[in-house]
């Protein structure tokens, strides 16, 4: 009889670090809330914000080129949400061009409630949100010439970036904007991190929301993740011991499928 | 002029006239093939006349230049080893790619569709093509029930015993970036260990090498050189190879802007010290 | 979705998932339309109140509209006595033509634009400022020449292979890119797919909702 469950390992895996995630998240009271280690891009929130209605420029959101069934992209929502509320109290337009429709329509919801959150109701414009195009070089040529026409103050980039990440950091340096960007793909960081001023470089992405909103619960699966990272570094380590003396019972199992 | 604030159209119009006098005046470079070429080239120099590969173009116009001659010439190994191609693309962006591929090298060698190769086209598979992938893994002819040209799956002579993943001996990608070479590799190759051979751009390449030390990728070209390399070890020049000079012009004047500023930058320092 | 991964074998769950995955691919397409609408009636509302740069929003419309045309419909073409039935974006018919000769060129070009901007990133952020700044431009450095074959023959003109032994610039290169830096992102690929998981277990437990404009 053919086996019913493919993947045990994957599945003992998923089962054990979703175990410790969740001890920890539920764990976390609002007396002892962990330590974190400050994120530059994070704390450079404000200063943007800042930045840009003192010049009285708005402020461009980009919420990367993936739609919304992407991970990043609901990271970047939830960042919008704390940057957007900011905007809103100091009364600071947010243009957000989007790929995606769904995305746009979930981002216009996000500023909107950030904007009632502020007390600023008034000051919400619909139109700052709007669709451009499903194709990465079309969006890009917009965007680009919007930030020659609107030149605005502080850009932030978040989300799922491919090849066009240095062509928007770079026509946004060109025009004096204060960039913050945060992404987990790895053959892009690069380019944020020489063209941006601040860069949240991969997992930071994620934490961002628990930080911004330090809410016990987000921040104690932060301390969950730290947990499950000190695991693998073990599981790493017997394995490598092991392999040196012979022994292959943690590569097969770890192998096989 | 502050040299340090130096105005990018300069550096803009530098790279222009370099690159632009390598394409007027070129010359021929001496190509040395890397591990991952090689590798590619030797899984699937092992093919047999009639076995069967997949071909999944999944780029577009703007990562053409870079992929293309490595599919130009992966395509042309596998017809010149009389190999049997079935391609298709979860990408809308890939089907004029199929197209310039076959116009290019197949109808000169006198490939026959549907005998020879064939077309499948593009089906859409979601942000990770998992489903298409999954379905070619299990019932090709579910994913596929008709070729791009409207041939029913079953009066294809190409495909009448073909079923899923284990009648072909590897799946070759070009990819530039999601759904792509990542996306075989994590539900193909996982799944269904049917090797993988693939073909992507030049900055997403340093994130496949994982996978190619660990034996999940059998082989890799990486950007125009990758492309290169592979026009070399089937002895016909293409794009790949005369492109070569250009790009190399373009590295040494990015190189000469980075020492360029570097000597700028420590000559402003010592000014300013004294 | 997950469970089927687990459980390819069992028929309802897999056939559930079909399900689902059917209806994701619908709601996609009517995503779409609103996307449509939504750019088409923005664009129209600047035409219409003749805003800043309104002449551009209209080249907009009209490219949409000729591009739609001649794309979308089936064509019935004769070619040498033969009737065939082309769709919009088959080989020979207008929308390919436009999708070949102006959206193709368009893309290339937008694509290049990455190469001038390497550059003068290069100009602008690769000083040696401290250590951490000069070990970048080496690699970058080491990494662009082993690329190119100049790389080598500059390496073999000036007598440094045999540095390495009988290595050469784009062994260093290659060693650059398989060894530190495949260490590298292996390192920040683990943090991802933690973060990942995690931020997964908290939208669908409903702990974050600040995606959806929740606090």
């Amino acid at each position: 009889m053919p086996p019913v469950l493919d993947h045990a390992t994957v599945f003992v895996a998923m089962i054990v670090l979703c175990a410790i995630i969740l001890y920890y998240t539920f764990k976390t009271t609002a007396g002892k809330l962990p330590k974190l280690r400050t994120i530059a891009g994070l704390s450079a929130i404000d200063e943007a914000i800042g930045r840009a209605t003192e010049l009285g420029k708005p402020a461009l959101f980009i919420s990367g080129l993936s739609d919304i069934d992407n991970i990043q992209t609901l990271a970047a929502l939830s960042i919008l949400s704390y940057v957007a509320q900011k905007a809103a109290e100091y009364d600071t337009p947010i243009i957000m061009p989007n790929v995606y429709s769904v995305t746009m329509v979930t981002a216009q919801e996000v500023v909107r409630e950030a904007h009632l959150r502020a007390g600023r109701p008034d000051t919400y414009r619909p139109d700052n949100i709007y669709y451009v195009s499903d194709e990465q070089f079309a969006f890009v040529a917009h965007t680009s010439g919007l930030m020659e026409r609107e030149r605005p103050a502080a850009n932030f980039y978040m989300g799922s970036f491919f090849g066009e990440s240095l062509i928007l950091a770079e026509t946004g340096n060109a025009t004096g904007a204060i960039q913050i960007a945060g992404t987990a793909e790895t053959a892009q960081i690069p380019f944020f991190v020489v063209a941006c001023d601040y860069c949240l470089i991969g997992e930071e992405l994620y934490a961002a929301s628990a930080v911004l909103s330090q809410d016990p619960r987000q921040l104690g699966s932060i301390k969950a993740q730290d947990v499950v990272k000190l695991l693998i570094f073990a599981v790493m380590i017997i394995g490598c011991v092991s392999e040196t003396f012979g022994a292959h019972f943690l590569m097969n199992w770890l192998g096989g499928s | 002029m502050n040299l340090q604030n130096l105005d990018r159209r300069i550096i803009f119009a530098v790279l222009l006239i370099a690159v632009a006098s390598a394409f007027l005046f070129p010359r021929p470079l001496h190509i040395a093939v890397e591990p991952p070429v090689q590798m590619a080239y030797d899984t699937l120099n092992k093919l047999q006349p009639g076995d069967r590969v997949l071909m999944a173009f999944d780029y577009g116009p703007s990562t053409m230049p870079e992929l293309q001659p490595a599919a130009l010439a992966i395509l042309r190994h596998c017809f010149q080893r009389k190999v049997k191609v079935v391609f298709f693309t979860l990408t809308n962006e890939g089907l004029p790619m199929i197209a310039d591929a076959l116009s290019q090298v197949a109808v000169p060698l006198d490939e026959k569709e549907n005998v020879d190769y064939v077309n499948l086209g593009f089906k859409w598979g979601g942000l990770t093509g998992s489903s298409v992938i999954e379905g070619l893994g299990s019932n090709m002819q579910a994913v596929f029930p008709v070729t791009i040209k409207g041939t029913a799956y079953h009066d294809v002579p190409l495909l009448h015993d073909v079923k899923n993943f284990s009648d072909f001996k590897a799946l070759i990608s070009f990819s530039a970036g999601t759904p792509g070479i990542n996306e075989y590799i994590q539900y193909a190759n996982a799944r269904y260990h049917i090797p993988i051979v693939g073909a992507v751009t030049k900055v997403t390449a340093p994130r496949e090498f994982p996978f190619l030390n660990s034996g999940q990728l059998a082989g890799m070209c990486a950007g125009l050189v990758g492309g290169a390399e592979y026009e070399e070890l089937i002895d016909h020049p293409g794009f790949g190879m005369s492109g070569l000079f250009a790009l190399s012009i373009a590295h040494l004047v990015v190189l000469g802007c980075i020492v360029a500023a570097n000597i700028i930058y420590f000559f402003g320092r010592r000014q300013s010290s004294r | 979705m997950l469970v089927d991964y687990f459980f390819p074998r069992t028929p309802v769950i897999h056939g559930t998932r079909e399900i689902f995955l059917n209806w994701g691919r619908i709601a996609v397409t009517f995503a779409m339309i609103l996307g449509l609408i939504n750019l088409l009636f923005s664009n129209f509302k600047k035409v219409m109140l003749q805003s800043r740069g309104w002449i551009y929003n209209l080249i907009l419309l009209v490219s949409f509209a000729v591009t739609f045309y001649f794309s979308v419909p089936y064509h019935t073409i004769v070619k040498d006595g033969a009737v065939t039935t082309l769709k919009g974006t088959d080989a020979g018919t207008v929308g390919f033509q436009i999708f070949m000769n102006v959206y193709t060129p368009l893309s290339a070009t937008m694509f290049a634009l990455v190469a001038f901007f390497i550059a003068s990133v290069a100009f602008r952020a690769f000083r040696a400022k401290n250590i951490e700044a000069l070990l970048l431009l080496l690699s970058a450095a080491v990494v662009m020449l082993g690329s190119v074959p100049l790389g080598d023959a500059w390496f073999a003109a000036l007598h440094l292979d045999s540095v390495f032994g009988t290595h050469n610039l784009s062994w260093l290169s290659n060693f650059v890119q398989s060894v530190p830096m495949s260490a590298a992102q292996r390192a920040i690929n683990l943090g991802v797919a933690i973060g990942m998981v995690s931020m997964s277990i908290k939208i669908l437990g409903g702990i974050d909702r600040s995606y959806f404009g929740g606090e």
